[in-house]
């Protein structure tokens, strides 16, 4: 199979994957059995019945559902994916505007995740049965079992209001201003603005819930590095290795972590799936103005024009990430070329 | 890059960013509120939320106001006086000849007919506010008259609420605002409204960022006293937890919205000041009055017997606060306190239900919303009841069910007896009526009749309606709260305070029922 036939056949296979998700999203969203009049209108507005009522007819809520649904579907294939009931914005619009504060904090928790996934993975299966094998696993263990929550709690009452050693909730200090947008990326446009002091605190922000999420993938990470490293290690071709007199360093980065890498491409894949959920919970505890905080805001209140907003989006990151990583196994794989 | 080189970048990375909390030098005064974001729009004619009213309170002024912590009396602002006609339906207000907008243009009797009927006209969630407004009538530059639908002894209570400030018509109207009928479909303004105030109040809208922040600055040509603080950020912080932190680590200034639990945490802390203000929620028991609905509990000796079972004493510890007289907010004008509330007697409920016939007790059916408002959860306080009443023979079946299903058992009159609670839609003793006989909950929701009530109680609910006079209105209320002690199918308990936080050094902090926190009358002491 050659790579644009493997490459048409993923892209072919994403289709009715995204229409699926449309599906499920609306069908979640309308089943729970909340109310958005009482999440969204005050309390003594409840006593009125012409309010509610208007209130129906604006978000189309008197229509059924698959009225609703259809009329969804295809105003979002003109780009339109309705306005918030919560922030009375585009709900695009909206998206655009926090999207680039968790692009920042994903990107530095996904590369503190794997550095930190790999390298855990790496020490315990070299040093397996060792106390440094022990360490890491326990660390692991700590980031996969605990709720992400108590990990982001904990790391803010210590290292923030204890410590003083961490900066605090939101992208900057309150006092300071953002710097002026051209990418979004507050570290970004101080740099390109030529304000260290903005690009430090911008930084410094992003620190702790970056470890947060850090923790809360690396877990699996590196106990898939782990049991997979050790699997390779015993292979024949290791011992091999070594005979022909090869450096340590060399049998285990070279033959030994190439062939052990495709489980890891995996799960970094599909844990980018938890980073994205796992940032719902994270900026919401760091009040940090990210898609996850507005996801959170929205689900409260019911907002459905944003919850199916962001829902689709983590499922086109999602289902994007993924197919890069089966990309990736083509290059990785040299059987997959051939199968 | 070698070993020593990335040694170097990674102390100096780290050196960077400890770098960062060596501070920003703080030469303005700035004050940080965390909260929780309810802001629908910053536009006076369209924002309905306890957010809009925080910000419009001090980003523009109204004709007149309530004092500091009450709304037990109406106070001048931009109005220096008032006039009230005979029939009761026209005020003529006198506009203060010094009050400015934040821009130098003067507050003129023109803004004030602008403003109100952009409202009115606006359609946006506020605007049924101004539906007893007939017209409006700019006499000169600073006299307005106001002529009502019908009379209206609460409308000054009414128009204190930041959905009546008064906007720099110029302003609004450049930006595409409009206080024509059809301003639903052609008011422009909202936009700018939402991030730009045009108002003459001790603040200026600086900035919005929906869900995120909201920025004041102070208005340098303020007409009255200015105020202390330079900047006020109100950052949206819904997560307790963050709040609570981010107050600790003295990153805020203020934290609303805690409950009772939460701020137990800053017990000994001489940091922090914790504030107990009072909500405006009355937590009150119903027993509907159509007797094949909820049988006993129609007869007026059964409900009082249910006054007299309730530990009142309990709720208070649960949710501090004070027990309510009656069914009126306990912080309106002649509303009955704590004086004059029930004290539990559990001999004397007895007593009642045998003489109505049941000295073997009873069981009372009470449904209730699944749900917690202001922090208290309705389960816990059903759970009370049923204990509460249990010493006194009457033996409660817990019937909670969903808010929207609930809601609606209660709202048709269809339910048996229920445990709900009430927030007044408008600051004014004339909101009791709701509970009098006639009124929403007493008849609509709970099939109480004007006729079940004698005559003169009739003759008191109908002067209460349109008494505008202070004596009056005390003595007909006071009259109409001791007659629904007595008889009415109602159990108020208990309003709970409404906790939130402060810095020590933050002075002048005062809850208010209203808008919540007025920000002008915060300072900084040492």
């Amino acid at each position: 199979m050659n790579f644009l036939q493997y490459f048409t056949r993923r892209v072919l296979l994403v289709m009715p994957l995204l229409v699926g998700i449309t599906m499920m999203a609306f069908l979640i969203a309308n089943l729970i059995p909340a109310d958005p009049i009482i999440a969204n209108l005050p309390p003594n507005a409840l006593n009125d019945e012409d309010t509610i009522a208007a209130f129906r007819k604006k978000w189309g809520l008197d229509k059924p559902m698959h009225e609703q649904y259809l009329t969804y579907l295809g105003n979002l294939v003109q780009g339109d994916m309705g306005t918030s009931i919560k922030t009375r914005k585009p709900v695009g619009e909206d998206i655009a505007r926090r999207l680039p504060a968790t692009i920042e904090l994903a990107t530095l928790g996904i590369i503190f995740g794997i550095a930190l996934g790999v390298g855990l993975g790496l020490v315990s299966a070299i040093w397996k049965d060792s106390w440094a094998d022990y360490f890491a696993r326990v660390i692991a263990l700590i980031g996969v079992s605990f709720p992400v929550f108590l990990i982001a709690l904990v790391l803010l009452n210590v290292f923030y209001a204890q410590l003083r050693i961490a900066a605090g909730p939101g992208r900057l200090d309150i006092i300071m201003r953002p710097p002026p947008t051209v990418t979004g990326l507050f570290t970004v446009d101080a740099l390109l603005n030529g304000d260290l002091n903005t690009f430090r605190n911008a930084l410094s922000h992003l620190i702790l819930p970056a470890i947060t999420l850090a923790l809360y993938i690396s877990g699996i990470i590196s106990r898939i590095t782990r049991s997979s490293l050790l699997e390779v290690l015993n292979q024949d071709y290791m011992r091999t290795a070594r005979a022909k007199g090869l450096r340590e360093r060399y049998v285990i980065g070279f033959h030994g972590m190439r062939n052990s890498l495709i489980p890891v491409v995996t799960v970094i894949g599909l844990s980018y799936g938890n980073l994205l959920v796992g940032s719902i919970l994270i900026e919401s505890i760091f009040a940090y103005p990210g898609i996850g905080f507005y996801m959170f805001r929205a689900s409260t209140s019911q907002d459905f024009p944003a919850i199916m907003g962001v829902s689709l989006l983590f499922a086109f990151i999602y289902v994007g990430v993924n197919f890069v990583v089966d990309i990736l196994y083509f290059f990785l794989d040299p059987r997959i070329r051939v199968a | 890059m070698n070993r020593r080189n990335t040694l170097l970048v990674l102390v100096a990375l780290i050196a960077l960013l400890l770098g960062s909390f060596a501070g920003v030098a703080q030469d303005e005064k700035v004050l940080v509120i965390g909260h929780t974001e309810t802001t629908d729009a910053y536009d006076p004619a369209n924002g309905f939320t306890g957010t809009t009213h925080m910000v419009n309170h001090v980003a523009y002024d109204q004709l007149v106001t309530f004092p500091d912590d009450s709304a037990a009396e109406i106070l001048p602002k931009l109005a220096d006086s008032w006039e009230i006609s005979e029939d009761g339906m026209t005020y003529t207000f006198s506009l203060n000849q010094d009050a400015v907008f934040a821009n130098g243009d003067d507050v003129t009797a023109e803004d004030v007919v602008f403003s109100f009927n952009r409202l009115k006209y606006r359609d946006g969630n506020p605007s049924f506010l101004a539906d007893p407004i007939d017209s409006l009538e700019a006499i000169d530059d600073d006299t307005v008259a106001i002529t009502l639908v019908e009379p209206r002894p609460s409308f000054l209570s009414e128009i204190t609420s930041a959905v009546f400030s008064v906007t720099n018509a110029d302003v609004v109207r450049a930006n595409g605002g409009t206080d024509a009928m059809d301003a639903a479909e052609t008011d422009e303004a909202g936009a700018y409204l939402d991030s730009n105030s045009a108002g003459s109040g001790p603040y200026i809208l600086a900035s919005w960022e929906p869900q995120d922040r909201t920025e004041l600055v102070r208005n340098e040509g303020y007409w009255g006293e200015q105020p202390y603080f330079d900047r006020v950020i109100i950052i949206n912080m819904p997560e307790a937890a963050t709040k609570i932190v981010a107050l600790e680590a003295g990153q805020i200034d203020i934290a609303l919205d805690l409950n009772s639990d939460q701020v137990a945490e800053f017990e000994g802390n001489a940091d922090i000041q914790v504030h107990r203000g009072l909500s405006n929620w009355t937590h009150f028991i119903i027993m509907n009055t159509d007797e094949s609905l909820s049988g006993p509990f129609a007869d007026p000796k059964v409900q009082l017997a249910v006054r007299y079972a309730l530990d009142y004493d309990g709720y208070k510890t649960l949710w501090g606060g004070v027990t309510p007289g009656t069914n009126m907010w306990v912080g309106l004008f002649s509303a009955f306190g704590e004086d004059r509330a029930f004290s539990r007697d559990l001999d004397k409920a007895r007593e009642l239900l045998a003489e109505a016939g049941y000295p073997d007790g009873l069981d009372m059916p009470l449904e209730y919303p699944d749900t917690t408002i202001g922090g208290v959860p309705f389960s816990t306080n059903a759970q009370k009841i049923q204990s509460d009443l249990a010493e006194a023979g009457i033996n409660v079946i817990l019937q909670p069910g969903e808010m929207q299903v609930a809601l609606e058992r209660y709202r048709s009159g269809d339910h048996t007896n229920g445990y709900w609670l009430w927030g007044p839609d408008i600051l004014d003793p004339v909101d009791f009526t709701s509970f009098l006989p006639g009124g929403k909950v007493a008849t609509e929701r709970n099939n109480w009749q004007l006729e079940d009530v004698p005559e003169d109680i009739q003759g008191l609910i109908a002067r209460a309606k349109t008494a505008s006079d202070t004596d009056e209105r005390l003595e007909v209320y006071t009259a109409l709260q001791e007659f629904i002690q007595q008889y009415g199918p109602f159990a108020p308990f208990n309003v709970p305070e409404q906790p939130s936080a402060t810095r020590a050094d933050i002075e002048g902090y005062i809850f208010h029922p209203h808008w919540t926190l007025d920000v002008a009358i915060l300072s900084r002491g040492m």
